[in-house]
């Protein structure tokens, strides 16, 4: 398995207010494995992502990447798991404003540090993504649809076993939203495990495994 | 190829005001600490100048009133006159205080090296019975050799029975040289007729010492001694004159004749000390101002400091919040917080060389406008300056930005990433 989370818990809150994000919640994906968390907003689909990306510590249970449980490593050994082996994208794309196309994509290498291979991965990301004609261009000139691939070159440019994927296409219209979605199944097609979190059913028929969450638990 | 150096520059082209402001905070605190050691070095360099033109100016002045007084002392010489300490010189009515004869003998022996002919005399009013009225009766010996017998002579002495007639006394008398007179039953000759000097020396009657000490019953005394084209080589020497006649003979007067002479060296020489006293006045209340601008300085230079600094930070922190996006996506991408709080480091290390540079050329513009001249010379003076403001400018920075640095580099890249994304 690329990543396994096992009973993971993770609470939000305190005292009547408290909110359980996790709720014993497990979830593995395997090497060329694409699976869709599917789910209405505020049911932790997001939570899970980060938890399985090494991002948020789970209060409960177990999560294993590549190998290792990535928080019992220190911080900086961390960092490094998730430069080598995941790659995130956001709903909000999340991209450095003052950066062109293709530094956004290389701003991955500047973590894992593949320099003289992230240039020439790096152009043909954005070949791929039919971005060359912006490549010099601004997150502020492009569309939506562009950001979102921008984001989506950039989560791929290090090749991660594991690319985590949050409502990539909430905000794109039908043909870019498309777009990300086949870039997704290639990807987990080259060998990758991709989970995608989404509230959308339109992707469960392209995902290889769907997964149900409600209420911080996985129902299905 | 991305680096973090690309980061930093791509951040800094696109929030250019931002880096402007931190550019202006460095410049300003800068252009405070090396203006104030710009000015306070200027204000010196002036100082100096000022201060030893003067004293050159005292020391010329000096130079030059030495020389022409020696020149005068060449020319003129000038002559003493030694008296009983309690020699009343306001009444000359009043009964003279005499000396004792051998005191002419003890200055002569001593050598004075100023004085080059010693003269004893007595003298006092008397009444001339024979004529019937009252002169001043002057009894001399003729000169007291200091150096050898073979000194030429200032003054013969008066012959033996005979007598010098001062200008009022043989014009009144109708007296003539070779005449007979007698004064007070001693017959004398009349070997000279004085011409016309003025004041009581034209009613002067010149005898031998001994005779006037017999006729004015005043045996072995003089009245004083007068010292005969004194030569000075320094002015300073005149006035300590007194001072070494006081040491061969105590209990003396030493009156001056050619007091124009002395009263001039007395003039320059206390205007020329009076000169120095102003010059130090000058320096006192200079280094004053100095301690007052230095002390406007020693609050400037920190306030200057700490103000660049608070501003410096305040913006790092906007920075800080400004890019919380950015940071918690570069950290979820695997970016240490190290890295990124050197990313703001850095950044503030570029704003304070530039800053530095803007501050201190700002500052010699400055003392160039407020100290022309100096100001140059003072940037010249202080070498090192330039790089200690560089230096000082990185510690402020870094010191004003490792908070907000610390404070990006604890950022939680999850929490980030779910605010953001709310």
């Amino acid at each position: 398995m690329v990543v396994t989370g096992s009973d993971l818990v993770r609470t939000y809150g305190q005292g009547d207010r408290t909110v359980r994000a996790l709720d014993r919640v497990s979830l593995a994906a395997d090497a060329g494995e694409f699976v869709v968390v599917r789910g209405p907003s505020g049911c932790g689909k997001t939570t899970l992502l980060l938890t399985l990306g090494g991002l948020l510590a789970p209060q409960g249970g177990h999560v294993e990447l590549a190998g290792q449980d990535p928080y019992a490593l220190s911080p900086q050994r961390r960092a490094e798991l998730r430069a080598t082996q995941v790659g995130f994208v956001f709903q909000q794309f999340y991209l450095v404003p003052y950066l062109s196309v293709r530094d956004n994509v290389l701003c991955a290498a500047l973590a894992a540090g593949n320099a003289s291979h992230a240039q020439r991965r790096a152009d043909e990301l954005i070949e791929q993504m039919g971005l060359t004609s912006r490549r010099d261009h601004r997150p502020g000139e492009l569309s939506t649809g562009e950001k979102q691939r921008t984001a989506l070159a950039r989560a791929m440019l290090n090749r991660p076993p594991l690319l985590l994927a949050d409502e990539p296409t909430g905000n794109l219209d039908e043909a870019s939203a498309q777009a990300v979605m086949d870039a997704l199944r290639q990807y987990a097609a080259s060998g990758a495990a991709v989970v995608l979190v989404t509230h959308d059913p339109r992707w469960d028929r392209q995902a290889g495994r769907t997964v149900r969450m409600e209420y911080g638990r996985v129902v299905e | 190829m991305m680096t973090l150096r690309r980061l930093l520059w791509r951040e800094i082209l696109h929030r250019r005001l931002h880096f402007a402001g931190c550019v202006l905070a460095v410049a300003a605190a800068v252009a405070c600490c090396a203006g104030t050691v710009l000015l306070l070095r200027s204000f010196d360099l002036q100082t100096e100048s000022i201060l030893a033109d003067k004293r050159q100016a005292s020391a010329d002045a000096w130079a030059q009133f030495q020389d022409e007084m020696r020149k005068d002392m060449l020319k003129l010489g000038f002559n003493l006159m030694i008296l009983h300490r309690e020699h009343n010189l306001s009444d000359p009515e009043a009964q003279a205080r005499t000396l004792s004869e051998d005191y002419a003998q003890k200055l002569a022996q001593a050598k004075p090296n100023t004085i080059n002919h010693v003269l004893p005399f007595l003298q006092q009013k008397f009444w001339w019975p024979e004529r019937n009225r009252w002169v001043t009766l002057m009894g001399t010996t003729g000169e007291v050799y200091i150096k050898s017998s073979q000194q030429k002579p200032m003054l013969q002495a008066v012959p033996q029975g005979g007598a010098i007639l001062g200008y009022a006394i043989h014009k009144g008398l109708a007296l003539a040289e070779g005449d007979m007179i007698e004064i007070d039953k001693r017959t004398f000759r009349v070997r000279q007729c004085l011409p016309k000097r003025g004041f009581d020396e034209d009613e002067r009657v010149y005898v031998p010492l001994r005779a006037a000490q017999e006729m004015l019953k005043r045996p072995a005394q003089i009245t004083g001694i007068l010292a005969v084209n004194c030569h000075c080589g320094d002015p300073e020497d005149l006035l300590n004159i007194r001072s070494e006649v006081a040491r061969v003979l105590p209990d003396t007067q030493v009156i001056e004749h050619h007091s124009k002479l002395l009263a001039r060296a007395e003039v320059r020489s206390k205007s020329a000390r009076e000169a120095d006293r102003e010059i130090e006045r000058q320096a006192a209340t200079r280094a004053e101002l100095r301690r007052s601008r230095l002390s406007y300085g020693a609050l400037l230079v920190p306030l200057g400091a700490l103000g660049g600094a608070i501003i410096l930070a305040l913006l790092t922190f906007e920075n800080v919040n400004r890019r919380r996006m950015e940071i918690g996506i570069l950290m979820a991408l695997g970016l240490t917080g190290g890295r990124i709080q050197a990313v703001f480091l850095a950044k503030a290390g570029v704003s304070a060389l530039v800053g530095a540079l803007a501050g201190y050329a700002a500052a010699l513009a400055g003392v160039a406008t407020w100290a022309p001249g100096a100001g140059g010379l003072a940037a010249l003076a202080e070498p090192v300056l330039p790089l200690a403001c560089a230096g000082g400018a990185i510690l402020l920075s870094l010191a004003a930005s490792w908070a907000p640095a610390q404070l990006a580099a604890g950022m939680d890249p999850a929490v980030v990433l779910l605010q953001e994304g709310a």
